[in-house]
This record gives structure tokens, sequence and C-alpha cells, in this order.
């Protein structure tokens, strides 16, 4: 069971020369505060900007304690022309935010690292999607395995704007072996 | 209601003003030419209070403020100058102006310095070191302006082919009008803090550097076509593949080494560089660095000078000294060493560059290869920037003397 939150994102892209570049950012929802309360957090939420770009966060929305949380983030030109990207990294960086009830954050994928600042350029043909994904294992930045209960899940892309693509949150609760 | 009122009385009233000079058993001044008998608005923008009053009082050589704010008309014919009183008074007025209005003499009317601008300025413009034209209704000239002395001849000979008097035109040598620039555009000669592309990635150029093997510039290991190794990156500043962006070659980019210093697993180098050869057509600046704005930490990628290197670090930075960067994307960023020194594990690979320098400063990903500098003039070369955190609040730097470790000895200034 996967609870999918679809934001369109038009904002942050890379101000290099292209073919299409995606309009200034609209109306958006679902929101970017790490301390949401859950019980304002849709199951799925659409955010849109336009109909270039859709980054769509997904994550199981219900896992056992210490069972691996498959999180991916998927970007998607659905508009009518190529869509260019700006990227951070030759592989391309990317951040998941696992944050408990309180907001405060547990983990963060790209928490001390050191990446390289190359900028690389990604062009979407029309309907192409590019899809970034890792596995959380439900433990904190410190190594501690976290405990039962309702977390929020948010994505970041990086580019080379000041503000990074935000997808999310989207709920996620571990219950008890 | 009341302004709309107002607004039609005025109208009115300028209007009557008009009707009442053209009452006036006076002619109009003939056309001199077909050409200015056709006087229209023209490149300049908007004559259409000049084309009036040339309608309205002959001999109109061109109306202006002088230089105490005094409103002031051209004539050729000095017995016409109160009937240009009667004809500027409105325009005095609403300039808020007294209604005086000095007269002096013209060689030239205004219809006929239009013709003649009209007839030059298409060909003029065309030639290389051409600035501007103007009908300088100041001066009762036309003004064209040029580069250097060297462009006067030729715009003399366009003058002539268009039979327009000598006389009639002032050529003055002024400094060329240039656009805002960036760090991502077209930059010759080249410095260092500049956008270059090569494959479908973007970085920084580092600095320019002369070399045993030739003139070249520095960049980061990681902004060739494979990090450690040389395959003969081509690169290109800023932005298109082509021919007229090509800027040189990659030809040193060391491997990286296990064992010795390099934890068990991982692979290092005390440097993320590279050396490039520039292609012998592209003029570079030996020491320039471009300045992004005219402050650090602005955003501003319009180069505004150039940093010019005098000294370069000979080791590791000190924690707690102020540095500057200029890259691509954040432009010129400025803060404080908090690390000196650092063994440094690179995101998403078995690579550690080693003693490097941690900055507090911003950086976005674009910004790979951006000169760390100190100062903001004659400024001492700290190395090259290569990477930071996703929130682009650290960046790390690989110092200038690790770079010549492995890239060997460089001059830089």
């Amino acid at each position: 069971m996967h609870t999918r939150v679809v934001l369109v994102l038009l904002s942050g892209l890379a101000s290099v020369a292209g073919d299409c570049r995606p309009p200034a950012p609209g109306t958006q929802s679902g929101g970017d505060a790490v301390a949401a309360d859950s019980a304002t957090i849709p199951d799925s939420a659409v955010t849109s900007y336009g109909d270039s770009l859709q980054v769509v966060l997904s994550a199981p929305t219900r896992v056992q304690v210490g069972e691996p949380v498959r999180i991916t983030l998927r970007v998607r030109n659905v508009g009518p022309k190529r869509l260019d990207l700006g990227l951070l990294g030759r592989e391309i960086a990317f951040d998941f935010l696992v944050a408990r009830k309180d907001g405060v954050v547990v983990w963060r994928r790209l928490e001390g690292e050191m990446i390289p600042a190359i900028l690389q350029l990604r062009t979407l043909a029309p309907g192409e999607a590019l899809e970034l994904a890792d596995v959380w294992d439900q433990r904190t930045n410190q190594g501690e395995r976290v405990g039962p209960g309702e977390y929020t899940i948010r994505g970041e892309l990086p580019t080379d704007e000041p503000e990074p693509l935000r997808a999310g949150p989207v709920r996620l609760t571990i219950t008890g072996g | 209601m009341n302004r709309v009122i107002a607004v039609r009385l005025l109208v009115f009233a300028f209007v009557g003003l008009l009707a009442a000079c053209q009452d006036t058993p006076e002619p109009v001044a003939p056309a001199e030419s077909p050409e200015e008998a056709a006087l229209v608005p023209g490149p300049q923008g908007g004559p259409t209070d000049a084309a009036v009053f040339s309608r309205l009082i002959p001999g109109f050589g061109g109306y202006f403020l002088d230089e105490q704010g005094r409103p002031t008309v051209y004539l050729t014919d000095l017995a016409q100058a109160g009937r240009a009183q009667r004809v500027l008074a409105p325009a005095v007025l609403q300039q808020g102006r007294g209604a005086a209005v000095q007269v002096r003499q013209g060689k030239f009317t205004y219809r006929q310095l239009h013709g003649w601008h009209t007839r030059a300025f298409p060909e003029v413009l065309s030639l290389p070191g051409a600035v501007f034209t103007d009908l300088d209704e100041a001066r009762n000239r036309v003004t064209i302006g040029v580069e250097s002395r060297g462009a006067v001849g030729s715009v003399e000979g366009v003058l002539a082919r268009s039979r327009i008097p000598r006389e009639a035109v002032r050529i003055e040598v002024v400094e060329p009008i240039r656009l805002m620039v960036t760090l991502r555009d077209k930059v010759r000669p080249t410095v260092g803090g500049l956008q270059i592309r090569f494959s479908q990635y973007l970085c920084t150029l580092g600095f320019n550097a002369t070399h045993s093997a030739g003139n070249s510039f520095i960049t980061n290991s990681h902004c060739t076509e494979r990090q450690g190794g040389t395959e003969g990156t081509l690169y290109y500043q800023p932005l298109n593949q082509t021919a007229d962006e090509f800027i040189g070659t990659e030809v040193d980019d060391p491997v990286y080494f296990r064992g010795g210093a390099c934890p068990r697993g991982k692979k290092c180098r005390y440097s993320d560089s590279s050396r490039a050869a520039y292609d012998a057509s592209v003029s570079f600046d030996l020491g320039g660095i471009a300045q992004a704005g005219t402050a650090p930490n602005t955003g501003s990628l319009t180069i505004d000078g150039t940093f010019n290197i005098a000294a370069e670090l000979s080791g590791n930075g000190t924690v707690g000294a102020v540095v500057n960067k200029v890259g691509r994307t954040t432009g010129w960023t400025q803060g404080t060493i908090t690390r000196s020194c650092v063994n440094t594990g690179v995101s998403g690979s078995n690579i550690v560059q080693l003693c490097q320098d941690w900055v507090d400063a911003g950086v976005g990903s674009g910004d790979s290869g951006s000169p760390v500098f100190a100062g903001t003039s004659n400024v001492t070369l700290y190395g090259i920037l290569w990477g930071g955190t996703s929130s682009g609040d650290t960046f790390v730097y690989s110092p200038v003397a690790n770079i010549e470790r492995e890239l060997g000895a460089l001059a830089t200034f």
C-alpha cells in the first residue's frame, strides 16, 4: 500500500539555455514544512505549478518496525515539449528527509555529505521520466533504530537555483513488531 | 469627474494655442528636399514635437534645455524668434520652466538634420567601431560616436557617398556601450569564475596558468569526462559545443591512488584538479578572476570588474580566515574557513580528497572549479572549489599547493 503525492513543480530549475524552460510557479499545495501536523497531511497531494513537470514522491504509508522503507522521487515531463533540467552532481544528488511527528528530522539522506558541485544538464522528452530511489533502514543519522509512530517524508532535488525542487510530505506509519 | 473635465480643458487649450499660431499669416517653411517633407518619427524615437515645431517655426533647428535647464532653441533665421517663443510656450510651461526661451543661431534646420541622419545612420552603424548616431538637438548637428579615431575615416566615407555636408556632422570618440555581461556569457579574454561546459555538464573555470607545457586553465578533475585519468575532454565557454565557443582540451588529470595515506577501500588524491590546454585562438587573462557584483553574497552573476591574483597561498588556509569564491551558479560568495586540511569523502563515491579546506559560504550546482581566494582587489589564490553540502552553505576546496603538487608548477599571475 503506497501513498503517492504528485507535485507539479516548475520552480527552481536550471537557468541554462534549452528548448523549453518551465514557466514560473503557480499554486502549490502539500507544503514543505517538516514539522507539519500529520492530521493535515493528505494521503495524496497534487501541486500544480503548470503542466510541464511532475515530481512524484512515493513511499509506503505503513511498514513494520525495522522493515526497509523504499522511497522514490520521480521527475516526469508531462508537457508537449522537451524540458531541460539542471541537476546537481554526476550521480544526481537527491535528498530525503524523514521527520518525527514533532518535526524533528531523524534521517536525512545527504546528511554530512560533501557533494561535487557539478551541474548536469538533462533533457526530458515529452512523457519521459527520471526516477531516483533509495531505501531507509529506519535508522537515524546517528545509527540508532527509530521506534513505532507517525513520521513524514519529504523529497528534495537540488538544481542550480537557490531552492531545490521539493515534494511531499507524505505520511509514514511505523507499527510495532 | 473633475479630473476628466480638467484634462479636456487642457487639451482644448493646447489645440487652441496651436490654432492661434497657425492663424498667424506666416508661411510654413517649405521642405528643402523630398525626404525633409516626409518628416515622421524616426529611429531616435518620437521627434513628434520637433516635427510640429518644424512645421510651425521656419528655420527651427532644435529645442533642448541647456546646462542650466533653460529652454533653448536653434533658429537658422533669428527673425523667427518671436514666433518661436509663442509656439514653444506651451511646451516650456508644461516642463515647469519660465516662459522665456533662449535663441541660438543655428546653421541647419531640424528637417535637414533629420534627413541626413535618416540617410546616414544605417550604413554608419554597420561600420566596425561605430557606437551611436544622434540627431543632436543640443548642438544643431548630427553626432556620430565611434570607438576610436581609426573609425573616423570610414564614417567620413559614408558621409561623402551620401552627400551629407561634413560640417553638419560631429564625430566623437566615445567609450563603447557594453551590454551587461554575466558569468554565464561568452567572455574573452577568459578569466576565472566563468561558466564552462563539457559534454552535458557545466562547471566553472578556476584560474588561468602558464605551465611548462603551455597556456592552460585549471578546473576540477570531476569536471572531465572521467574523474582521474586524461581523456582529452573538450571544453566550451560558456555553453554551446560549437567551434566559436571551444576554448581548450584536458591534458592532465592524474589518476587516483590507493594505499599509502589513502584509507583502505578508497582511492585518493590531494586535489580535485585537472589542467586543460588553451586552444591557440583563445585569449585569456592570466591572473584575472571575474568579479560578480559589487559585493559578496548578493547572488549577482553580473561581471562588475576583475580580481587580480597577486600571490598564492603556500599551504592550507587558516581556520577563521575570510575567503571568497566566484562561481557560475552562486556568483561571488564569502565566508570563513571552518576546517583546515580535512580528509574529505566524496558523496556517492569511494574517493577521498586528502587535506582539503572547508568554508562556510554559499555554493551551488555548477560552482565546481570556482577559484577560491582572499582579498578583494589584488588577491591571494587559495585553490579551487569542488563540492559542498546539499544545503549550499558550506563548500570545500583543494588548496593551490596541493594542485601544484599533482599538476606541476603553475604560474598563475
